[in-house]
Formats: structure tokens, C-alpha cells, sequence
């Protein structure tokens, strides 16, 4: 199950659903990785992307109780670190500019972040 | 004294001979006999026709003003009339001693004393009047004297009725004279035995042309047409007047210009007192001009029978009664019934019973008044059909003048009525429909500007409908620019363009200033006279409820996958802190129960409505089948939760709770568990906080370690997770007694602020 891909590096999960970011969290721990957060509000999302970066990936939870996360989607483009979207709606608008960020609808198999995670550039 | 009487008697025969003039004759007399008698004054007196008055009928010794106008009335009074019904003379010697009679008042005045009264009777017995001599002194008439009177009487009374004779036949002939003279259309003239004419009257010298000059002498053929006296038609009359007493004139004659006169006469014969015929009398009227006419006439006639029988309409001749005279077949086709049942019945017999009154009403208008009388009526016809006419009645009159008929003219109006009445109906039906159906419904004129681009429309019709849907004032002849303050050349457009195509067109469309939107069907009404209909549905609310409903499905999709998410993340969550599969399965179950229950919650909620803490608290403790009598709640009811935080928070009470089912409080048989909460909106400028103390008490610790690990996950959810997700403040401790656990979160501050999210 573990991932020897995934040892070691750094990753942001933004998940304002605690259950879910504690699992996620949990899993990611279990393969090696350092997970940044987890955080559910935008801001604090922020925050660690500036005090953190560079770092190695990041889960995005598009909704983030009544704020969006695009601002820390762009902030994490514009640090170059890969990362993926999670979301519990159907295809949003989401932004042409993240046209090519894949997206997870929830519920998904925390299985699929961390093989997704692997992929990333 | 008789030998004067008598010459007197004589003078009189002799005048009586010479003159024909009954006045002159009786005044003579009166004249005579008032010498006779040497009085000075006499009078004839005749009674009236009505046989109750004499009239002084002639007088000598009278006043001008009395012969001629006075006249005596004839009561049982007066000597005169006892002397006419007597038959014999009444003398009166005094006046002023009479005691029998009154004597009427003139001559009282005229200062008569004594008078004889003789009367007059005509040969036959019938009575003329009286001869009466009257003397100023009263006077004894001697009966020499009432013998002469009473000759004189008799005498009078055949020359009266000579004289009455001749005045009657003058009167006859006078009137015979002026009736030929005038009657020149009436050829009459006289043949002799040989049929040669031998009298030429007038009225046959105008007819056929000839003077009487002329006529006389020559043969009664003359007078007739070579065809006729070739036949021998002019003998043949002749000769059928001999032997039955008449033969019949009518045919064409020959005038002495050669040119034709139609006689319609006859002719008789004439006998002397022998009963041998002399001659024949020929009477014939002059009836060319009446014939042609009576010809044309008859074509004339002909041709409106033909009309009559074959006219579109109704057409009847009545008599003054109602009787059906002639009926023509279109009136027969009315009124359902054949001529021969028409010809046998009144207007009144065919007309429905409760129209009769106006029925007879009118008849006896147009009788009256000379005026034409129309009425618009029911008939029933032979099979009891009813139907609807109108009737027009002219009277006709005779030649006098007088109503002799009347001409009805009638028409059908049963087929017009129900065309028109099917048409009310139908009208009424659609009108019905259209102020009962929900649709709007308006007849609009589009309008075009000055440059000839449909720019505005105006209001023709609309329905009830219409003004709900739109909430306009009554729109009906204005335009939509007057009734919005605005233009809508968008629905201009519209309504132009399908007046312009004649084709209709479904378009769903929003009006920005009503804030609504449309379902128009639009299509042509009166495309020459600029009319357009459009019938349309406000679909806002569908439109706005499609709208949310969309939203509630994308809502009910998050939720469910967020639902999914969180039941994912617990499995992961249990199966990390669990010994094997059956402790896993228990504890498993109890939180997806949990997770149901809040859902359960959840859902039976509106948009509006929030599930409230004591509403969570008790629901979450009578499912884990807490005590009651163990359990303390203390707190204000109804605290509205945020939506998005009671899941969470419910997962936290429902680790609580199951703790105190197993280790703590609703465990153990002296435990007590007590739940208060108040709410502290001064902490928080606008955002009210609810404050949960939940405390255990009077429990004995179990075994430090058995359910470490247990204790460990409820924990993490009330220290990390409410935190984490619902910014709570939260303490968790475990004293000698039991679990004190406080929870601080914020909740909403009213109805409707707060809104879910993922």
C-alpha cells in the first residue's frame, strides 16, 4: 500500500470537511509523507502556502465554507507546485486558467489523491 | 151668395187648368175663399212630412214672415188636428168662448175671433191638410158657407194632386235627363221593329261618333264589325232579344271613323200594350279604355301571382279577421304547413299561443293606422316545430277606400335566430373561456413610428388573466409606452413581425420593468385591421422555482457526496483505531446510526429552518437510550444551530454520549450526567455563542487502558475537529468524578442569515 514515491515529500491538504482532512492526513502520514495543514478556511490556506513554499503538492478543497480556494490555487501556480482540486459539486465554474488542474469529485478513494500525487509534476 | 160661390168655384177650375204651379194655384185659392167668405184672410195649411206639423203652406191676409215658416204643431189641442183626424170641417165661432182647443198664438195676435177649418184630402183618402178661413169678428159660419168650403176642399185636393204627380214625374224626368246627359260613356239609342234607329241619345252620338242627324234611320248594323255582320251577330242579338226579353252586348264595335269601341252592353225589346215588339232599346258602355286596362291589369296581375308565388319570402293575403286569402309556398315552406290547411285557418290558429296578443295587436295597428306593421313572432308549425318570423302587414283597400285586405310579408328569422343566437353562444363560450383560463389573454394593435418600424402596440382586449399576471392597471386603449413610462420595442417587434407574417410564433420572453417573465404564443387576428392576439402564461415563479429546484438538486448531489466523503473518512477513521472486524462493525454502526439520525434532522427542514440544540440533544440521548431519570438538561430552548455545523457537532455529542453509555455516567448505576447551556451573544459583536457544559458525575474510572483508545478518538473530535471546522472553543477533561467537557461555538444569529455550504 505504501508508496515509496511519496516518502519524504511535503504536502499541503486545504480540506474544510475535518473528517476528511484527518483521513487524508492519516493516509499521506502513512506513506511517507509530511503533511502541511491540514487547513479549512482559505486564509489560513494563505498563510502556509507563503510561509511553507516551496513544497512538493498540495490537495485542494475548491469550497471552502463560503469562500472559493481559486486564490490559493493561483498563489500555489504561481510557486510551481503541482497540486490537484477535490470538490463536492458537479463541475463548477471553475476558471479556464485550472481547466488543466485535475479535479477529484468527492466521494473519492483517498487511493486516487495519493496516486494522483504521484503523477504530479 | 151661391151664385157668386160658384163663379168662384169656376174662376178657380179655370186657373187650376192653366197653371202647373201648386203655389200659385193654392194662394189663388186662399184668395178666392177669402172673398167668398168676405173675411179678407185664408190659408192653406199642409202637414209635414213626419206628420206632426202644419205648415202655413199659403196665405192672403197674412204676413210675408208667417206664409211659408210658421207651422202649427199637431197635438190633440188643436182644431186643426181634430178637424184632419175628424175628416170633417171644425168651427170655431169666438176664439175667446172656445173651450175645446187652443188657438195658436200668431193668430191671436194677428186678432183672428172666429175660423172654419176644412180639411184637404187627396183622391185616395190621404190627407194634404187644411183649408182655413180666418175672420177678425167672431162670426157664425152658416152651413151654406161650410158646404162651399167643403167643395172647395175636394176641388183643392185634385188640382194638389195633379200638381203633386206632375212635380214627382218632372222631378223623375230631371233626373233621368241629367243622368243620360252625363252618362255619355252609356250608348243609348232605339231601333224599330226592323232594328232601324229611330232615337239617338247623346251619350251613343259620343260613343260611336255619329250625330243624331246621322244615326237616325239607318240600320243598328252600322254599328257593328264586318266579321260581326258577315256572322250575322248583329241579327242574331236581335232576335234573342225578342224571344228571351234580353240579349248580352259585349264585343267590339265599329265607330263611325272606322275605328274600334268595346261595348259591353245588352239589348231588350220594346212592347206596346199589346205585348207585340215594336222596337229594341240598346244600352252599351264605352269600356275600351277600361279593358285595355282591365287587360294589363290582368298581365299585370299575372306577373305579380308569378312574384308572389315565387318571391323569397313569405307573402299572404288576409282578410281583416286573420283568414289566410292566398298564401304563396315559401310561406307554406315557414310555417310548415300546406296551402290547403293555410287557406283553412287565421294567422292566429298558426301562431304561438304566447305571441297571439302582440300577433292580433299588430293586425289591428295596421288596420288603423294605414301604416305598415312589422312583428317578429313565433308560429308552430303542423308537426309542433316552433320557429321564429317577421312579419310585415300592409292593408289593402277597395276602391272606397275602405281596409277590405291586408298583405303580409313574412320572413324565415329561425335560421338567422339560431345563427345569431349560436353565435351569442359561442361568443359567450369563448369569452367564458377566456376570462376563466389562467392563460392571459390580449388583443393588442401593434403601432409603427414615423419610419415605419413597429415601435409600440396598444391594448384592443384583454382578460382578467392578463391583469393578474401582470399587475398592470386597466390597459384597454392605451399603448405600452403610456403604460410603462417606457418603450418595450422588443414586444413591438414581436407583435409587428407576426402581423407582418401572419405566422405565429411561441417565444418566452421577460419584461425587465415588470421584473416577470413570459410564455408568449402570439399569432394573427385580424391581420386588415391590425390585430394581433397573444395569450400567455407569467412563468416566473415556474421559472424561478425550476431555478431552485435546480439548485436543491445540486444541493442534495453535494450533500450526499459530501455525505459519502464523511462516511468514508469515519470508516477510515474507525478502522484506524480498531482491534479487529467486530469491534470495528460496533462502532462503525453506532456512528453511521448517528450520522443518520442528524441527517434525518437535516432533512426535514426548509430552507429556513434550523435544527436547535436541545432539539439535537435530546434526539442524540434518547437514541443512545440514555436514562432520563439519570440525565439533567438545562438550558434555553430553541438555539438555532447553523446547518453547517450541527453534522459535526452531532458526531461529537454522539462520542460523548456513547462514552457515557459505556464507561461513564449512563453506564454505571450512580452515575449522572448533566447538559447545560446557555447562549452569550456579548462576547461577539454580531454573532451569538452557544455554550454547551456537559458534565459526568458520580462514576468510578474504569481500567486505564481498555478504553484508551476509544476515549482517545471521542476526544479528538471534541478537541481537534469542532475547532477545526466549526471554529469552537472546546476543553475536554477527565476528573476523578468523570468527563467535564465544555463546547463554545458560534450559532446563528436569525432566521434566514445563516446559509449552508461545503
Amino acid at each position: 500500500m505504501a508508496d515509496p514515491s511519496l516518502r519524504g515529500l511535503r504536502i499541503l491538504v486545504i480540506e474544510d470537511e475535518y473528517l476528511l482532512a484527518n483521513a487524508l492526513e492519516g493516509r499521506l502520514q502513512d506513506l511517507g509523507c509530511e503533511v502541511l495543514g491540514p487547513v479549512g478556511s482559505l486564509d489560513e490556506a494563505l498563510a502556509l502556502i507563503r510561509s511553507e513554499a516551496p513544497f512538493d503538492g498540495a490537495v485542494v478543497d475548491i469550497n471552502l465554507g463560503r469562500a472559493m480556494a481559486y486564490p490559493a490555487a493561483d498563489m500555489l501556480m504561481g510557486h510551481g507546485i503541482p497540486f490537484l482540486f477535490t470538490t463536492g459539486y458537479d463541475d463548477s465554474m471553475i476558471p479556464d486558467r485550472f481547466g488543466s488542474i485535475l479535479r477529484l469529485k468527492k466521494p473519492f478513494d483517498i487511493g486516487r489523491i495519493v496516486q494522483a500525487l504521484g503523477r504530479a509534476p | 151668395m151661391l151664385l157668386r160661390q160658384q163663379k168662384i168655384l169656376a174662376d178657380f177650375g179655370d186657373f187650376a187648368l192653366q197653371s202647373d204651379d201648386l203655389d200659385d194655384i193654392l194662394t189663388e185659392a186662399c184668395r178666392l175663399v177669402s172673398e167668398a167668405m168676405g173675411t179678407g184672410r185664408a190659408k192653406v195649411l199642409e202637414i209635414e212630412e213626419d206628420g206632426r206639423k202644419l205648415l202655413v203652406r199659403a196665405g192672403v191676409g197674412w204676413a210675408q214672415d208667417i206664409v211659408g215658416r210658421t207651422r202649427i204643431s199637431m197635438n190633440k189641442h188643436s182644431s186643426e188636428s181634430f178637424s184632419i183626424n175628424q175628416r170633417k170641417p171644425v168651427i170655431s165661432t169666438d176664439i175667446s168662448r172656445e173651450d175645446r182647443f187652443e188657438v195658436p198664438g200668431f193668430m191671436r195676435e194677428a186678432g183672428v175671433r172666429a175660423l172654419a177649418n176644412v180639411p184637404i184630402f187627396l183622391p185616395g183618402g190621404r190627407a194634404f191638410g187644411l183649408l182655413q178661413v180666418d175672420a177678425s169678428e167672431p162670426r157664425d159660419f152658416a152651413q151654406d158657407d161650410i158646404q162651399f168650403l167643403r167643395t172647395y176642399a175636394s176641388i183643392l185636393g185634385s188640382v194638389v194632386d195633379r200638381l203633386l204627380k206632375l212635380s214627382a214625374l218632372r222631378a223623375s224626368e230631371e233626373r233621368f235627363r241629367f243622368t243620360v246627359a252625363q252618362a255619355l260613356d252609356y250608348a243609348i239609342f232605339i231601333t224599330d221593329n226592323d232594328d232601324r234607329i229611330t232615337d239617338w241619345l247623346p251619350g251613343a252620338a259620343r260613343v260611336f261618333g255619329w250625330t243624331e242627324e246621322e244615326a237616325v234611320g239607318q240600320p243598328g248594323a252600322i254599328l257593328f264589325t264586318p266579321e260581326d255582320r258577315k256572322a250575322g251577330v248583329d241579327v242574331q242579338e236581335v232576335v234573342q232579344a225578342r224571344e228571351t226579353g234580353f240579349a248580352p252586348d259585349v264585343r267590339w264595335h265599329l265607330r263611325k271613323d272606322g275605328s274600334g269601341v268595346f261595348i259591353d252592353g245588352s239589348v231588350r225589346p220594346l212592347r206596346d200594350g199589346r205585348g207585340l215588339v215594336t222596337g229594341y232599346l240598346k244600352i252599351g258602355q264605352d269600356v275600351t279604355q277600361k279593358r285595355e286596362a282591365n287587360i294589363l291589369l290582368e298581365e299585370s296581375e299575372e306577373r305579380l301571382e308569378a312574384i308572389f308565388a315565387s318571391a323569397p319570402v313569405g307573402l299572404s293575403e288576409l282578410d281583416l279577421g286573420g283568414r289566410f286569402l292566398r298564401a304563396n309556398s315559401e310561406l307554406c315552406r315557414i310555417l310548415g304547413r300546406s296551402r290547403d290547411e293555410l287557406l283553412a285557418t287565421t294567422v292566429r290558429q298558426v301562431t304561438h299561443p304566447d305571441d297571439v296578443r302582440a300577433s292580433q295587436e299588430a293586425l289591428a295597428q295596421a288596420i288603423a293606422n294605414d301604416q305598415p306593421v312589422s312583428i317578429d313572432k313565433r308560429y308552430h308549425r303542423a308537426n309542433g316545430e316552433e320557429i321564429w318570423a317577421s312579419s310585415t302587414l300592409t292593408v289593402l283597400r277597395d276602391r272606397d277606400g275602405r281596409p277590405s285586405s291586408l298583405l303580409a310579408v313574412t320572413a324565415d328569422l329561425t335560421a338567422r335566430r339560431e345563427a345569431e343566437r349560436a353565435l351569442r353562444d359561442s361568443e359567450q363560450r369563448y369569452r367564458n373561456l377566456f376570462e376563466l383560463m389562467d392563460e392571459a389573454y390580449a388583443v393588442v394593435e401593434p403601432l409603427k413610428d414615423q419610419h415605419g418600424a413597429w415601435s409600440d402596440f396598444r391594448y384592443i382586449e384583454v382578460n382578467a388573466a392578463f391583469l393578474k399576471h401582470t399587475s398592470m392597471p386597466w390597459p384597454v386603449g392605451k399603448t405600452i409606452t403610456e403604460l410603462l413610462e417606457t418603450p418595450n420595442p422588443r414586444w413591438a417587434q414581436l407583435y409587428g413581425q407576426v402581423l407582418d407574417s401572419g405566422q405565429p410564433i411561441w417565444v418566452e420572453e421577460t419584461e425587465p420593468r415588470l421584473g416577470r417573465t413570459f410564455n408568449l404564443n402570439v399569432f394573427s387576428l385580424d391581420r386588415p385591421r391590425n390585430r394581433v392576439a397573444v395569450l400567455f402564461t407569467d412563468i416566473t415563479e415556474r421559472r424561478e422555482s425550476e431555478e431552485r429546484q435546480k439548485v436543491l438538486i445540486g444541493e442534495l448531489h453535494h450533500r450526499t457526496r459530501n455525505l459519502m466523503t464523511v462516511v468514508l473518512a469515519l470508516s477510515d477513521m474507525t478502522a484506524r483505531s480498531s482491534t479487529d472486524l467486530d469491534h470495528f462493525r460496533v462502532r462503525f454502526q453506532s456512528r453511521l446510526e448517528a450520522l443518520a439520525r442528524v441527517q434525518g434532522l437535516l432533512s426535514r427542514l426548509s430552507d429556513l429552518d434550523r435544527v436547535t440544540f436541545d432539539e439535537l440533544i435530546q434526539n442524540e440521548l434518547e437514541a443512545m437510550g440514555g436514562d432520563p431519570d439519570r440525565i439533567t438538561l438545562d438550558g434555553p430552548s430553541g438555539i438555532r444551530l447553523r446547518s453547517s455545523t450541527v453534522q459535526t457537532l452531532a458526531m461529537a455529542l454522539h462520542e460523548l454520549a456513547t462514552n457515557a453509555v459505556k464507561y461513564g455516567a449512563l453506564g454505571q448505576t450512580g452515575g449522572r450526567l448533566a447538559v447545560t447551556w446557555s447562549l452569550d451573544a456579548d462576547d461577539h459583536a454580531d454573532t451569538p455563542w452557544l455554550h454547551i457544559d456537559w458534565r459526568e458525575t458520580g462514576i468510578t474510572l474504569p481500567a486505564e487502558g481498555a478504553s484508551s483508545c476509544v476515549k482517545g478518538q471521542g476526544r479528538e473530535l471534541i478537541e481537534r475537529a469542532l475547532p477545526y471546522q466549526l471554529k469552537a472553543r472546546t476543553t475536554y477533561s477527565l476528573t476523578d468524578d468523570g468527563v467535564h467537557c465544555t463546547i463554545a461555538l458560534p450559532v446563528s444569529a436569525s432566521p434566514g442569515k445563516d446559509q449552508q455550504h461545503g
